[in-house]
């Protein structure tokens, strides 16, 4: 029954994406209310009848309904009814079906959003939107389909959903944000077509342009982040960025994301960088689908990868034709998008916001060259290499270092002029801060040449931000506002402009945090007796004894240590090793001390003769916990820059193009 | 031997190891088991040690850094330093032997190549083809920098003529779309501001 | 319409050699790993049986050797158990079949060999050297040794009944 439905559901959706796609073009092109009335009539369709049929396929989870096909891949009565919920996007097909849930709620969103104004773009927004629809549409209703009914007979019970996904928390936060983002490049790709379509974009549509942008990048790097975290916390090595292929394809999209909304600021206040906005914004959207189709075909050897499927080379179409599609209209509309400002020197806030886009697009670049060498590799010497860790961080460290120094610089640039003498006196003046925190690092850290640059850069960029944070709100108060008022007052005004330095405060946080964490870990590592320990920085480690677990779909053996720092006795910390039957090893799961200085993290790597002996690894690492917390301040500012500004009437009267955040 | 042992099996095992005697003794009588020495060994073909053996603490980061170069082959995309996995585990005992016995690095990664192959390598081997996943980058980050630079002298120098006509053509497509907005906010502002959101 | 011949030039320059390399990424399957191994001679080894007995591959010259790398907790091990029974009973006076265990313990190969049959000698491999000299990714994996010595398959994963009738009538 669920399967009948649910296939009539997609079908529907499929229904509205195959007529509202050409409606959609047609209000744009003949400028037609009523097609635009239905275009979105249609919309709402699509996403509605997303939404039924993802809804039908949880009940159908929930019901342990084994005649739904996908029910019986990941489905198993055994589950919890969290897991069993979120195993809606474990596997493939379901994951796909996920996806329409995400573009069907961005639909309705966009077009109830933006119900008023922009008809004249809305159309062909709407009509780019629903033919991607129209991919997924059908990738659910045919080729991935997960509501085909299962052969008979019907098992009474299934394997469940895979097990690496369902032991930590995160796993059920990290994908659908992951998703959110992924998924949510698609508006933007439909408004810059729309803009391309129309042969125009003017500073009215790059606002809310700017704001769909802005939305789905705040979920994309809140997803990197808990996909970092979650690697941390389930995969026992003591990090939380391998450079693995599926990490690489989400960093891609969201670098272009990042380098978009810069260079729409620019766009906003000088006119300039248009057709380059429009094309970032295009390319973020094409790697989105790359990325997928990389993680979905099982070109690349990941852990995320799903196995080869036949879905993998209908993305490579998709891809191709949206490709194709993208080049051809650029080639016919780019004329018309033609930069009208004027560049100024490099030493002024649009040279810098050049070069931010310059470094970020050569990260871009450099990460998928050296994601997809090895097939390059293969292709042409029949030999499979790896490109690891070693290769990403040698070549992307001292651009990031570029980037933040930029990110110091640029702020306290004026706009529009390149003055040496202006700018020699800007820039000089965060330089006390910046010599600071260099001397802290040094002391805190280390005397590295390394340590002390990092150092010094965090200085000078935080002295910056802060400065430009603070500016409207010392303007107030020059004018007799007490400085707290002025603070509050202005950041009501332009919340935007507040919010772009808070992000900005959070790069720095999570950059001195990677900065750190990375360079100054302790390790230990150690075959125990009971009763013996490991001495990790100030810590013993000492082993107690193993428990053996046996659980539906792993056996755990669970090590108990005692964990003692300078001879206090601090708790117990208990490290396991997990054996799936489908994993080629078995996997550890660490076991984290977390505190605001330093994470101890302890991973079972062994247990010998019964328990007698165990191999025990422990890390000490510094300043983990403010990688996290500075991803979550980057959000916050974000959430800051999409909220609309409670502007005064009259101000909004005289200035309808509004204050650009600078971010 | 003692590997890792995963832990659902039941001790009661070794009482079925005598009756497995039995049996895998029957299976294996067509062959001719050699008579026993001691230590089990495997030939590596690696000849002579061609460096000094190292010990102590020297042993342990010579060991560290070059299993932070090999690539853990059942992990993805993971160092053999880096992985908590058994056989990296095993990868790094096995290297801080070699080195101990006073290996080269260059003798135990072809060791190691000549068993896994080049994929074994965290980072490819930088000759030939493979250079060009260093140089096609910089290659493109110089080029763009080139690119930004010739862009910014060039808006200077139209700057330095006077030439304006860029500036208009965008006044003029963008004055059409804004004046709308501005009637539209208007009409809103006469009705009291309702609908402004 | 005027149309930008450069952008569509550049662009299309770049997008269809990206289309055609990546659809050339299908003919590689990334878990298909070749050994580098194939072709030359086997690494010996002499190895101690669950049993006590010592094998040693020198001493097995003359015949064709089948080199399997498992584990008890590794499903396509369980999976490829009937095809390795079966060939090793119909080869059983010509082909030498042996098992090298990869990170499992004595007690659990011996209840499994108790419960399943066994199709050969389980040699123990302390340290997984002689995994790692074979460059074992993971269990299981099966090589297939001439008599002179001299690997000439490789085979990762659950090999199959079929492949082993071909692999060894080749030999034999």
């Amino acid at each position: 029954m669920y399967s009948t439905l649910g296939q009539a559901l997609v079908l529907v959706a499929l229904l509205c994406c195959c007529v509202g796609a050409p409606l959609g073009f047609a209000a744009g092109a003949r400028e037609s209310a009523t097609a635009l009335r239905w275009t979105r009539r249609l919309a709402i369709g699509f996403g509605i009848a997303m939404l039924a049929a993802n809804l039908v396929m949880e009940v159908a989870l929930l019901q342990r309904d084994f005649s739904v096909s996908y029910v019986a891949q990941v489905g198993s009565t055994a589950t919890p009814t969290v897991i069993t919920i979120v195993s809606l996007w474990s596997s493939l097909e379901g994951s796909i079906l996920f996806w329409g849930l995400v573009l069907g709620l961005y639909t309705i969103a966009i077009t109830v959003l933006q119900r008023r104004g922009h008809d004249e773009y809305l159309g062909y927004t709407l009509g780019v939107v629903l033919a991607v629809g129209i991919f997924f549409s059908y990738l659910i209703a045919g080729p991935a389909n997960p509501f085909a009914p299962t052969p008979p007979p019907v098992p009474a019970e299934g394997p469940g959903p895979n097990p690496l996904l369902q032991n930590h928390w995160l796993m059920i936060w990290h994908p659908p944000t992951l998703y959110l983002g992924y998924v949510g490049m698609t508006i933007p790709f439909a408004m810059a077509m729309a803009a391309l379509l129309r042969g125009q974009l003017g500073a009215t549509w790059l606002r809310p342009l700017r704001r769909w942008l802005l939305v789905p990048t705040a979920f994309l790097t809140l997803g990197l982040m808990l996909g970092g975290w979650w690697s941390y916390e389930v995969l026992g090595w003591g990090g939380y960025w391998a450079w693995d292929p599926v990490e690489n394809a989400s960093f891609l999209p969201w670098l272009t994301a990042i380098a978009a909304l810069h260079s729409a600021i620019v766009q906003q206040r000088k006119g300039t960088l248009k057709a380059w906005t429009v094309i970032l914004i295009l390319v973020t959207f094409l790697l989105t689908i790359l990325g997928t189709f990389l993680t979905r075909s099982g070109v690349v050897n990941s852990v995320h990868s799903f196995t080869q499927s036949p879905i993998g080379p209908l993305f490579l179409v998709f891809l191709a034709l949206c490709m194709v599609a993208v080049v051809v209209l650029l080639a016919l509309r780019i004329d018309t998008l033609s930069s009208s400002g004027r560049t100024s020197g490099l030493a002024s806030r649009e040279g810098s916001f050049l070069l931010n886009n310059l470094i970020l697009v050569s990260i871009m670049f450099t990460v998928l060259v050296g994601t997809l060498f090895p097939i390059a590799a293969e292709a042409v010497r029949g030999v499979k290499v790896s490109v690891g860790e070693p290769y990403f961080n040698r070549m992307s460290v001292p651009l990031f270092l570029a980037l933040l120094l930029l990110m110091g610089i640029g702020p306290a640039l004026p706009w529009g002029t390149s003055d040496p003498r202006l700018a020699r006196k800007v820039l000089l003046r965060p330089l006390p801060s910046g010599l600071v925190a260099a001397v802290l690092f040094g002391l805190v850290f280390s005397w590295q040449p390394m340590t002390v640059f990092v150092g010094f850069l965090v200085g000078y960029t935080l002295w910056v931000t802060a400065d430009q944070a603070l500016r409207p709100a010392r303007a107030r108060a020059s004018r007799g506002e007490s400085l707290p008022t002025a603070a509050v007052r202005s950041s009501l005004v332009a919340p935007q402009r507040l919010g772009a330095y808070v992000v900005h405060f959070g790069v720095v946080m999570t950059f001195a945090a990677v900065a750190i964490s990375s360079q100054f870990q302790t390790e230990a590592e150690g075959t125990l007796r009971r009763g013996e320990s490991l001495q990790v920085a100030d810590y013993s480690l000492a082993y107690q004894d193993v428990q053996v677990i046996q659980e539906p779909h792993l056996a755990r053996q669970l090590a108990t240590i005692e964990v003692r720092r300078d001879g206090e006795l601090l708790g117990t910390l208990d490290p396991s090793l997990n054996f799936y039957p489908t994993q080629r090893e078995p996997l550890g799961t660490p076991s984290v001390l977390t505190s605001a200085t330093h994470d101890l993290y302890l991973t079972l790597m062994n247990v010998r003769q019964g328990g007698d002996t165990i191999g025990l690894r422990a890390i000490v690492t510094p300043a983990v916990v403010w990688i996290w917390v500075g991803v979550v301040v980057m959000v916050v500012g974000t959430t800051l820059c999409v909220l609309p500004a409670p502007l005064p009437l009259a101000r909004r009267h005289r200035d309808p193009v509004a204050e650009p955040a600078e971010a | 031997m003692e590997h890792e042992q995963p832990s659902a099996r039941s001790t009661l095992s070794t009482a079925l190891l005598l009756g497995l005697l039995g049996l895998s003794a029957a299976v294996v009588a067509a062959a001719q088991p050699v008579p026993a020495p001691a230590e089990p060994t495997v030939e590596r073909g690696l000849g002579e040690p061609e460096g000094a053996a190292l010990s102590g603490e020297e042993l342990d980061e010579a060991t560290y850094e070059l299993s932070d170069r090999l690539r853990c082959p059942v992990c993805q995309g993971l160092s053999v330093a880096a992985s908590p996995s058994p056989s990296a585990l095993a990868m790094r005992e096995e290297i801080r032997e070699l080195l101990a016995a006073g290996y080269t690095d260059d003798q135990i990664v072809a060791y190691f190549e000549g068993a896994y192959g080049e994929f074994v390598r965290l980072v490819p081997k930088p000759e030939g083809f493979n250079l060009l996943v260093w140089i096609v980058p910089v290659i493109a980050v110089a080029s763009g920098l080139l690119w930004v630079l010739l862009q910014t002298r060039r808006g200077r120098r139209s700057r330095g003529r006077g030439d304006e006509s860029g500036e208009d053509s965008h006044q003029a497509a963008e004055d059409a779309e804004l004046a709308r907005y501005r009637e539209e906010i208007r009409r809103r502002a006469t009705r009291g501001g309702a609908g402004v959101p | 319409m005027r149309i930008n011949a450069r952008v569509l030039i550049i662009g299309l320059a770049v997008v269809l050699p990206l289309v055609a390399f990546l659809a050339a990424g299908f003919r590689f399957d990334p878990h298909e790993m070749s050994s580098p191994l194939v072709g030359k001679p086997a690494p010996s080894f002499r190895l101690q049986s669950l049993d006590g007995e010592v094998w040693e591959l020198e001493a097995l010259r003359g015949k064709p050797v089948v080199v399997n790398f498992w584990s008890t907790w590794c499903a396509p091990c369980i999976q490829e158990h009937p095809a390795l029974l079966g060939a090793s009973r119909h080869y059983a006076d010509s082909v030498q079949f042996l098992g090298v265990v990869y990170q499992d313990d004595t007690a659990a190969i011996a209840s499994f060999q108790q419960r399943h049959g066994s199709w050969g000698p389980s040699l123990l491999d302390p340290g997984g050297k002689t995994a790692i000299a074979y460059g074992v990714y993971g269990p299981p994996e099966t090589f297939f040794i001439g008599p002179d010595g001299v690997i000439v398959d490789k085979v990762i994963g659950a090999v199959s009944g079929g492949h082993l009738k071909r692999t060894l009538d080749g030999l034999l």
